[in-house]
């Protein structure tokens, strides 16, 4: 589903120049959920960023399914987003002004969907993560975990398969964390493809494959189904 | 449906949806922005519909002068009579009596087969109540024709029969009379017509009439009341007094414009139903003679100007409003960044600011149109003192509905620019919860300059060639240009601003920084400040104006009498001795303590019956002049040895006085030519037939000129010594004499020295005298202080708002910067500095820049005035009122300083750096 191949991102120039990822390979799958840890500034933003449309690299490609990310303008990219890639952040997730289900229908109704059909899938959606009652409420009215659950009903509603979430439990207690990874879980092994970006070790726990990066490059990576023990490897520890 | 229409409704519909949720949250921000659309909306609504509503538009003519059936309503002229398809306009020949029987029977012969004339005679009356009077029209016609009936509308009561009459509501609630009471009735005025000799009797009441009737009728007859025709008609001197006669057109056949003209060739005028409601094209309108009725170019003259302050008022409301809306888009920066993630275009992004734009924008109008509709009602409510004033409420639904959609595009176009910043903003950048404003680029500024310059110059240009569409189109585009270059002049501000203190160093690089939220406010101020200035300038030019325009008679104070110039044959243009003692005598009477009066010897020779003699000079210069007299002005050439200079007001006395002494004329500069003469002309005018007799004779005589070439004028002048007289042989009578009071007179006692003359000297036709008695006045400065306080106050009023808006903005985002300097070791008073020199920056830089351009925006219109006709118009130049605009550049800005200053708290909450 998501393929990124020797993938540079330059932020600046000159004496500014930052060199945000270098040459970094990475696929995704369907039905796998892998993880991306690694300290602030290692680049896991920018390659959550790159993965969906939002940044194109400076160097090598993206692949989502069969679109080349890079090759594509604006419109292609916000498209690519539209029908392909959700979106999952740490907090404010949710357009205040809409309600929840209105929040869910947002893709499909900017890419042309009637309100109707738009609003059967978003209730469909919501209903896949629990959250069918809360169809009606504005976010301000709903829990951290509630607004989480909306969100990623959202970057998996209509035919988006791909979810992007960048610490999608950073604003949450322990026990909600829990519970929105179990829901980002049930999701992937329902057919999506899921990256995960996080800087809690439990919460990586809940991927498939986990990457390491520091410094823009990929240092180390866990093989598939790694479990709890396998959690850090050898050259992490190092 | 799918593919880009799609797309384009799932957008708007999000867009709405978003927009009016947004509204709904935001409420301050909501009724700021809706006050500022719907008070537009508002007066244009109410002006247009109160401007219809009194407009007689031909359905309500129809409706009040013909009622529901009439077919038409005639007036006897004379045969040959022309007119307009309105009646409002007609033309007559030479009076021809008529026999009143002639009279009717041709008109009789000139309707449409199956219509018949219902006769109807009006006069002028006066109706007695208990104690009371009161003067009204009175007609009389066929009330048994149901047609004519219907058209006499009654509030209550019955249609009058024999030895009744109905009367206007309004005229028996003034008279404290109701429906079953006795009025007696006589003859207004002057009786010419010996049929309606005497009083017209007493008659009862039988109904109150409703307001506008046909003929204007406050007393309605029926056809046995007491008025009788005239013997004949069509020559009748015009009077108020005298019976009209005219006949309603009943029957099933519309009168045409056929109709019209073969009842026009028969005598009478006639208002058509069938004619107003559909009326001919101007071509087959003989009075109009093939000239066209409307003039573009004068439509363009007009309304050019107008439309140009109209436009830049709706300038000035957009970059109100705008910063509003950048603070709502900045505000849902985050929200908007979540959009993008989920596949929002650039276009989804400025549709969702627009969105909230067109949302308050249709909510604000649609009040502004409920609340304008109102008004008008209640203002026609008010004037009509009933209600049934709603009667003639009439929406101009097209035009409203143009103003709905203005009041739409003002918001939308106030959302525009924060839509477009909000679309360009960087995505990555906001969700990681840095600011997204993407680079500033340097073209709009360059452009913006150049199309300033461009669009001032031509504004000078056109106001210089009369060109007022040009003119109208320069100022729109000087504004407009430097509207886009606002930013580029901050961000040149931001670059200079290294040697400034702290507060201000900081105020102005976080200006140039975020321009895209700087450059509206410093719009806003310039355009207010720029109407301001443009304001005052226009202002202090038109009182120099109204100054030049005036006359001097003499001397403040002094008393003058002289002969009118009537331009009746009978007229006296000069006084023989016998008046002047006679004047004298009067004035000893009736004003003791005007002390002596002189008399003032002109160039003019007694008039010999209808023929007078004037002497007046040949212009040099094709200029024009203002031009006003009162009563007992004494028109030049005056006869003097030096010694009437100071009593008449001569400008430059000195001057004037030597030139007499050494034997020159004194003149007006327009009156010199370039050889140092003054060309006078003796010419002879038949009063009674309107031409000249002979040839005019000219002569030259060596002149000075006094005074200003632009006014105001001294109407004595030329003055002319004695011998140079006598050189040129030229005729002299006593063209007036004057007094100088040591008190000046009462109007009481003006007024009746007047009388004593009126009745010494008889009066025209109208009741003008024709020796007049004035004292004359010091030309007036009007009271533009109050104007100019307006105009200042009101645009300040704009100005502070927009740099209060402005400076809001600012504070608000500069708090984590301002969080970093309070955790260096910043004072709490540089939070309150920052603030005040946030405000300053704004303020200042708007008032400097609008106030010069103001100044280049009221020459331009002042320039319009002064070239507008062919000759130009010297009364019209460019006075700058530098100590108002002085003001405007100081005392707004130190007002937004000092403002700011004191409603900055000193502590600074602490904020994250995130975006909201």
């Amino acid at each position: 589903m998501l393929r990124l191949r020797r993938v540079t991102r330059v932020h600046g120039y000159g004496a500014a120049e930052v060199h945000a990822l270098r040459g970094v390979d990475l696929d995704v799958a369907m039905g796998e959920l892998v993880a991306v840890m690694g300290p602030s500034g290692s680049g896991k933003s920018t390659l959550l960023h790159l993965a969906g449309g939002l940044d194109t690299p400076t160097a090598g490609t993206v692949h989502v399914g069969r679109d080349d990310v890079g090759a594509l303008d604006a419109k292609g990219r916000a498209r690519l987003r539209r029908r392909h890639v959700g979106y999952v952040f740490q907090d404010l997730n949710l357009v205040p002004a809409l309600t929840a289900l209105e929040n869910v229908m947002l893709p499909l109704e900017l890419d042309g969907l009637s309100a109707r059909r738009a609003r059967s899938q978003a209730t469909a959606a919501l209903a896949e993560v629990g959250t069918d009652d809360l169809a009606d409420r504005f976010p301000d009215d709903m829990s951290g975990g509630q607004a989480q659950r909306v969100a990623i009903a959202r970057a998996l509603v209509g035919p988006r398969r791909l979810v992007l979430a960048d610490e999608p439990t950073g604003a949450l207690d322990s026990v909600t964390g829990e519970a929105v990874m179990r829901v980002l879980r049930a999701r992937v092994d329902a057919g999506a493809a899921g990256l995960l970006v996080t800087h809690d070790a439990r919460h990586a726990a809940w991927a498939d494959r986990i990457v390491f990066l520091r410094d823009g490059l990929v240092v180390d990576s866990t093989g598939a189904d790694p479990g709890p023990d396998h959690l850090l490897s050898g050259a992490v520890r190092a | 449906m799918s593919g880009r229409l799609a797309r384009w409704r799932g957008r708007w519909r999000v867009a709405l949806r978003h927009g009016a949720r947004d509204a709904r949250r935001h409420k301050g921000r909501t009724t700021l922005v809706a006050t500022m659309v719907a008070l537009p909306v508002l007066v244009g609504t109410f002006a247009t519909t109160a401007l219809w509503s009194v407009q007689e538009s031909p359905e309500r003519r129809v409706e009040t002068e013909l009622g529901p059936r009439l077919q038409a309503a005639t007036d006897y002229a004379q045969p040959g009579v022309q007119q307009s398809p309105d009646h409002q306009g007609t033309m007559t020949g030479e009076p021809v009596s008529v026999p009143f029987a002639d009279a009717e029977a041709a008109v009789g012969a000139a309707l449409p087969a199956g219509d018949s004339l219902v006769r109807e005679l009006r006069r002028s009356v006066v109706v007695h109540g208990p104690g009371l009077e009161r003067s009204t029209t009175a007609l009389q016609t066929d009330l048994g024709d149901p047609d004519v009936a219907a058209a006499f509308a009654l509030v209550t009561g019955r249609t009058p029969r024999a030895g009744e009459a109905a009367l206007s509501a309004a005229v028996a609630d003034e008279l404290g009379v109701a429906v079953g009471d006795v009025v007696a009735v006589e003859p207004d005025g002057d009786v010419r017509d010996d049929t309606q000799a005497g009083d017209l009797g007493e008659v009862t009441i039988s109904g109150l009439l409703a307001r506008s009737q046909p003929g204007a009728a406050g007393l309605l007859y029926p056809a046995d009341g007491p008025l009788r025709p005239p013997a004949a008609v069509g020559d009748a001197e015009f009077s108020p007094t005298a019976v009209a006669v005219g006949w309603f057109v009943s029957g099933d056949a519309p009168v045409t414009w056929d109709d019209v003209l073969r009842l026009n060739e028969a005598g009478a005028t006639v208002v058509s139903r069938a004619v107003l409601l559909d009326p001919p094209p101007d071509e087959a309108v003989p009075l109009f003679g093939g000239a066209p009725q409307t003039d573009p170019a004068e439509l363009v003259r007009t309304w050019g100007p107008v439309g140009a302050v109209v436009a830049v008022a709706l300038l000035e409301a957009v970059l109100l409003i705008g910063p509003a809306f950048a603070v709502g888009a900045r505000r849902s920066a985050r929200s908007l960044a979540l959009v993008a993630a989920n596949g929002g275009t650039a276009r989804s992004l400025r549709a969702m600011v627009l969105g909230t734009g067109v949302v308050i924008g249709v909510g604000a109008s649609v009040l502004g149109v409920l609340l304008g509709v109102a008004g008008a009602g209640a203002l026609l409510v008010v004037l009509d003192q009933s209600l049934r004033g709603l009667r003639f409420l009439t929406v101009p639904w097209l035009q409203v509905l143009g103003i709905l959609v203005v009041g739409v595009l003002l918001a939308t176009a106030a959302a525009w620019l924060p839509a477009r910043g909000a679309s360009r903003a960087d995505v990555v950048a906001v969700l990681a919860g840095r600011r997204g404003e993407t680079a500033h680029r340097r073209w709009p500024a360059v452009a913006g300059a150049a199309v300033a310059v461009a669009g001032f110059a031509g504004a000078v240009a056109a106001g210089l060639a009369g060109r007022p569409l040009l003119l109208a189109g320069g100022v729109v585009v000087g504004e407009l240009g430097l509207v886009l270059a606002g930013g580029g002049i901050v961000a040149l501000l931001g670059r200079v601003a290294g040697r400034l203190p702290l507060a201000w160093r900081f105020a102005l690089r976080d200006a140039a920084r975020h321009r895209s939220r700087t450059a509206p406010a410093v719009a806003a101020v310039l355009v207010a400040c720029a109407g301001a200035s443009g304001g005052l300038v226009y202002s202090a030019s038109q009182a120099l104006h109204d100054y030049r325009s005036q006359s001097v008679m003499a001397a403040p104070g002094t008393l003058l009498v002289a002969p009118a110039d009537v331009g009746a044959p009978d007229a006296p243009t000069s006084l023989e001795q016998a008046q002047v003692d006679a004047v004298r005598a009067l004035v000893a009477e009736v004003a003791p303590a005007a002390g002596d009066l002189r008399t003032i010897t002109v160039l003019r020779a007694p008039a010999e019956g209808p023929v007078t003699t004037t002497v007046f000079t040949e212009p040099a210069a094709g200029v024009s002049t203002g031009f006003s007299s009162g009563p007992g002005a004494v028109f030049g050439p005056v006869v003097d040895d030096g010694s009437l200079v100071d009593v008449l007001g001569i400008p430059d006395a000195d001057a004037a006085r030597a030139a007499l002494h050494a034997g020159r004329a004194v003149v007006a500069p327009a009156d010199l030519w370039p050889d140092g003469s003054a060309h006078l002309t003796v010419s002879r005018w038949d009063r009674e037939a309107s031409a000249e007799v002979g040839t005019a004779r000219t002569f030259d005589l060596p002149a000075v000129a006094v005074g200003d070439p632009a006014g105001p004028t001294a109407l004595a002048l030329p003055l002319v010594p004695q011998e140079l007289v006598a050189t040129a042989d030229a005729p002299t009578a006593v063209g007036g004499l004057l007094a100088s009071p040591t008190t000046s007179l009462s109007t009481a006692q003006v007024e009746t020295l007047q009388a004593a003359l009126d009745e010494r000297f008889g009066t025209d036709d109208w009741g003008s005298c024709r020796v007049c008695a004035g004292v004359a006045e010091a030309p007036g400065r009007g009271d533009e202080w109050f104007a100019l306080l307006l105009i200042v106050g009101g645009a300040g009023l704009l100005a502070l708002a927009a740099a209060w808006i402005a400076t809001a903005l600012a504070a608000t985002e500069s708090r984590p910067d301002l969080a970093t300097l309070a955790a260096v070791g910043a004072a709490p008073g540089t939070r309150k500095r920052v603030v005040a020199a946030q405000a300053g920056t704004v303020a200042v830089v708007g008032a400097v820049i609008g106030t010069v351009s103001g100044i280049a925006l009221g020459a331009a219109f002042v320039l319009y005035e002064r070239h507008r006709y062919d000759l130009v118009d010297l009364t019209w130049s460019v006075a700058v009122p530098w100590p108002w605009l002085g003001a405007t550049v100081v005392v707004l800005p130190v007002l937004a300083v000092t403002a700011a200053w004191l409603v900055t708290r000193s502590r600074l909450v602490l904020s994250r750096r995130l975006a909201d």
